[in-house]
């Protein structure tokens, strides 16, 4: 595991045991339309309702992963589309 | 995370009358075609006619009922990620379905991460390497650290060397000492012992709280954790920090793309960490001289 710089088992230890402890038990949120999940995900929510989806996505195993999935999908999206936005603003200043 | 220039996305809002029709439905998604491709080919970097196999299963699955699924955008978020959100959740479906679902064993089935699925097929099924599958792993998703594909590996390879019958009576056993949150014992957590560890992960991760509260051996953890939750202040934010970085190896840049975080996570991550330790120390899970 010498891959593992940044993490011990310690810190894993208690962070797991963090999360088990402060995990809600009862999931009553219906979970969020595929849109919801792409509004968090492009930081377009009012951050009342970005806290209420983080709940969710902390009870509900399966709106998580997709959520997870789809960011992990995205991630070099985003720096292709920073490039496109910068080359747009640069044509428009010039 | 915006990944489509604002101008654009408001060019398509006023181009098409909403709710979508089917054939303006059809006409998005494929102006968005070579955005399909490229995240085909991202999940599938190491397999053409997989990521090929998979796009036209999008596709397929997009087209039913006159485009059902894309008539549902609303125009509340850029039809980019929300098409993304639809295609990461059919990609999922191909992915599982490619060898045949049931042929999975339940243990990863159960573990809902579609990376656990990919894992296994590449080991078992398609005979990679360890090396060559940890490697497929890593340029697939890019977001999580090598480590985390190290230890999956390991995990699929030690399961696999065991008889069926020995996973599938375990699976709970198995589904505790996944990679998602499974660590080896070390001299420092020899004051938690592993049994009350695996409890408190096998509730968390997998909706099992009923069954772990049936169980009287289980009061003990469910005592300090109810007392660990009293001492704890932690954001739904905080959580799903820790959840990306500890049960599912993110990267520290993924996180902070992931959810637009801003500031120094790192500096974050290790408040978090002295709070927790700080709060099991207190509690005499932790031996202090941690
Ligand atoms: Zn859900």
């Amino acid at each position: 595991m010498n891959n593992r710089v940044h993490i011990s088992d310690n810190e894993r230890l208690v962070a797991l045991f963090g999360l088990a402890a402060t995990r809600q038990k009862s999931n009553s949120a219906s979970c969020p339309s595929d849109e919801k999940l792409s509004e968090l995900i492009d930081n377009t929510l009012n951050s009342k309702q970005r806290t209420s989806l983080f709940r969710h996505l902390n009870q509900c195993s399966k709106c998580y992963q997709l959520w997870l999935e789809t960011t992990d999908l995205l991630l070099e999206e985003k720096d292709l589309i920073e490039i496109v936005n910068l080359d747009h603003f640069r044509a428009t200043a010039s | 995370m915006a990944i489509k220039p604002i101008h654009i996305e408001n060019e398509i809002k006023a181009s098409f009358n909403l709710p979508l029709d089917e054939y303006d439905a059809k006409e998005l998604v494929f102006d968005q075609w070579q955005f399909l491709s490229r995240l085909a080919e991202r999940r599938f970097p190491n397999d053409d006619s997989m990521a090929q196999g998979a796009l036209l299963f999008v596709l397929e699955k997009l087209e039913v009922d006159k485009w059902k699924r894309v008539r549902a955008w609303e125009g509340q978020g850029a039809f980019h990620t929300f098409l993304a959100v639809l295609t990461a959740r059919l990609m999922t479906d191909y992915t599982r379905s490619k060898f045949g679902h049931h042929r999975t064993p339940t243990w990863i089935n159960n573990k809902n991460d579609i990376a656990w699925t990919k894992a296994y097929q590449l080991i078992i099924f398609q005979n990679y390497s360890r090396k060559d599958a940890i490697e497929i792993l890593s340029i697939s998703y890019r977001g999580r650290e090598r480590w985390y594909f190290e230890e999956m590996v390991a995990t699929i390879l030690a399961n696999n060397n065991r008889p069926v019958r020995a996973i599938e009576s375990q699976v709970q056993i198995d589904t505790i000492e996944d990679v998602s949150c499974s660590f080896q014992t070390s001299e420092y957590t020899e004051k938690i012992s592993e049994k009350m560890l695996l409890e408190a992960v096998i509730g968390y991760l997998n909706d099992q709280e009923s069954d772990r509260s049936q169980q009287s051996e289980n009061q003990e953890i469910e005592r300090l954790l109810s007392q660990l939750s009293i001492k704890l202040s932690m954001s739904e934010e905080d959580k799903l920090i820790l959840r990306m970085r500890y049960c599912d190896g993110m990267s520290i840049t993924a996180i902070t793309k992931a959810l637009s975080l801003k500031g120094d996570i790192y500096k974050r991550i290790n408040k978090l960490i002295r709070h927790l330790t700080n709060a099991c120390t207190e509690l005499g899970v932790l031996d202090d001289t941690v």
